[in-house]
């Protein structure tokens, strides 16, 4: 593994730092310390087109409602990495769902406008065209993808994480992590020539 | 196809690994290029983030997912009533939840005695009395004689509908039907006597309930209903889809015009008060849920505190009170209740009950500590940094 720039934060503490002494979560200060973290994980692994502000939110439901079920075993980041990988993909598939009905299908398909900060402001609008078709081609590529494919390989290749991370967080073994991105690759490669022959440079 | 280093189940090196980048060839290698110029995300500011936390605390939630279910609850009964209205435009079926209240046992109809049919003419004879109009649209229905064609057009009296509402006379509860009628009023001689059906005098409140059993049913035409049905479903229209409440009071005013006496009436004046209220003519609202009678239940507790408030407005403040006290006495949800319950909290204080404005504000902040009347306070974020 020789890149390492989106790793769970290095600040991440063990959530019994945020437990009190009666063991209860203390859900302020969990949000204060990764609220901001859960963002752009939300906004990595759903892409253009989500309301960044509403899975955050999902996110801190969850952990609150699973506060009960968390044992301690892992860390808080962790544990909240895995509930927004989920948390997305369920809004994915709700969005996959929304394409079946006509009155959502345009909604689903054009997205709701992001509520992520807007990527540099300073930059030229050269620059800001070419990274909002970029990030459109890579999703729309990445959309294409079941979801168990898609989100290992936006773990490795983007989050940068190692194998065995993506395998505690989505709970497939180390082998499987392998496999599923291998796969992923080849269909995405597959995929992008495909587009290529459509439509020539 | 796997990636440079290792089979299916050993770790494929990254894309963005430079030493293997260098490897790539063709659509990995125009992938990799992808992967690497992805922006990195940005999350959410300040701003966002300190709005989730907000929204995380407070109990939107809650309201939100029962703002949710009444919605539902109220679509689908908006449908429902929707479909029943085309079914009993289109298919011609009956409305038979209008026919169930005001007709529970229907008995065989009595007609009014006929007169003795002509001797000679055989059937065809009755079909086609005149020779020349071809088959008019207008043409009254096959089993009536020519003497009789005005009796759909007089006038169904109030006072001989069997659930009227209220046993107030309506204030015109005659005259007004005339643009109903096909043909202007025809007092031929011949026409037949119709005591019992049509008197002549205005009707008395007193004589409405009992009628007398040798009165023939009354039955309100299909067609006047489905007019109504058709007439106030466009009203709401106007009002739900459209917020458009000028349009929807035309419609009203012509609800009223065509059926005075309607069976769909008090649904109509609700709307003229909520065609009303997106007029921004809240004294005029407030005069119109004045006429109303509101009863301790449903939609009706809601228009209570409206006119509750209203009252209060204009300085009304017993009336007031007396609206907020009956929504507080009956099973009201949370949100009226919170209102009502600051709402008479209020009117007492200015009545110079201090007293009691205190036992309900104490009340309002037992029940509604997070309510929308009580102070908040002033942090939104915690100030320890993220």
């Amino acid at each position: 593994m020789s890149r390492t720039v989106a790793q769970p934060s290095p600040a991440a503490r063990s959530l019994r730092v945020v437990a009190d002494a009666s063991g209860a979560l203390d859900l302020d200060t969990l949000y204060r310390r990764h609220a901001s973290q859960v963002a752009r994980w939300a906004e990595r692994l759903a892409g253009p087109g989500y309301d960044i502000e509403d899975v955050v939110h999902d996110v801190f439901l969850v952990a609150q409602r699973r506060q009960r079920e968390w044992r301690g075993q892992a860390k808080a980041s962790t544990w909240l990495y895995e509930i927004t990988i989920r948390v997305v993909q369920r809004r994915r598939r709700t969005r996959r769902r929304w394409r079946l009905i006509p009155w959502r299908r345009e909604q689903a398909e054009a997205g709701w406008p992001t509520s992520a900060v807007p990527v540099s402001p300073a930059a030229t609008p050269g620059e800001l065209y070419e990274r909002r078709t970029t990030t459109a081609l890579l999703y729309e590529l990445l959309d294409g993808l079941d979801d168990k494919y898609r989100t290992a390989l936006i773990l490795f290749e983007l989050e940068g994480l190692a194998g065995r991370e993506i395998a505690e967080l989505t709970g497939a073994s180390l082998a499987n992590v392998w496999v599923r991105i291998t796969r992923a690759r080849s269909e995405l490669a597959r995929r992008m020539q495909a587009r290529e022959q459509e439509r020539p440079r | 196809m796997s990636g440079p280093v290792g089979g299916r189940r050993a770790q494929p090196a990254r894309l963005l690994d430079p030493s293997a980048r260098a490897q790539l060839t063709g659509a990995e290698a125009r992938l990799a290029e992808l992967f690497a110029r992805a922006p990195t995300p940005q999350g959410l500011d300040d701003h966002g983030l300190a709005r989730v936390h907000a929204r995380l605390r407070g109990p939107a939630r809650s309201t939100l997912l029962r703002a949710w279910r009444v919605g539902l609850a109220a679509g689908a009964l908006l449908t429902g009533m929707v479909g029943v209205g085309l079914a009993a435009r289109y298919a011609g079926l009956p409305l038979p939840f209008v026919s169930a209240v005001r007709a529970p046992a229907p008995p065989p109809r009595a007609r009014p005695p006929r007169p003795s049919p002509p001797p000679a003419p055989p059937a065809p004879a009755v079909v086609a009395p005149p020779p020349a109009p071809p088959a008019p649209a207008v043409a009254a229905p096959p089993p009536l004689p020519p003497g009789q064609a005005p009796v759909f057009v007089p006038a169904r009296p109030a006072s001989v509908r069997p659930f009227a509402r209220g046993s107030a006379p309506h204030p015109r509860p005659l005259a007004i039907v005339a643009p109903v009628r096909p043909v202007p009023a025809d007092p031929s001689p011949q026409a037949p006597p119709l005591p019992p059906l049509a008197p002549p005098s205005l009707p008395s409140p007193s004589a409405a309930p009992p009628a007398p059993a040798s009165l023939p049913e009354p039955e309100r035409p299909p067609v006047a209903l489905a007019s109504e049905a058709s007439l106030l479903q466009e009203a709401l229209g106007h009002l739900r889809l459209e917020r458009d409440g000028r349009a929807a009071l035309e419609v009203l005013d012509r609800y009223a015009a065509f059926h005075p006496a309607g069976v769909l009436a008090p649904e109509a004046a609700r709307a003229r008060v909520d065609a009303l209220f997106l007029l921004g003519q809240r004294q005029q609202a407030r005069r119109q849920l004045e006429t109303l009678t509101l009863e301790a239940r449903g939609r009706d507790l809601e228009l209570s505190v409206v006119r509750g408030e209203l009252r209060a407005e204009a300085g009304d403040l017993s009336a007031a009170e007396r609206d907020f006290s009956r929504v507080l006495g009956a099973r009201a949800p949370a949100a009226l209740a919170e209102r009502a319950l600051h709402g008479r909290a209020v009117c007492r204080q200015r009545r110079g009950d201090a007293a009691g404005a205190a036992r309900d504000f104490a009340a309002y902040r037992r029940r509604f500590p997070g309510g929308r009347f009580a102070p908040r306070p002033p942090e939104i974020m915690p100030p320890e940094g993220l």
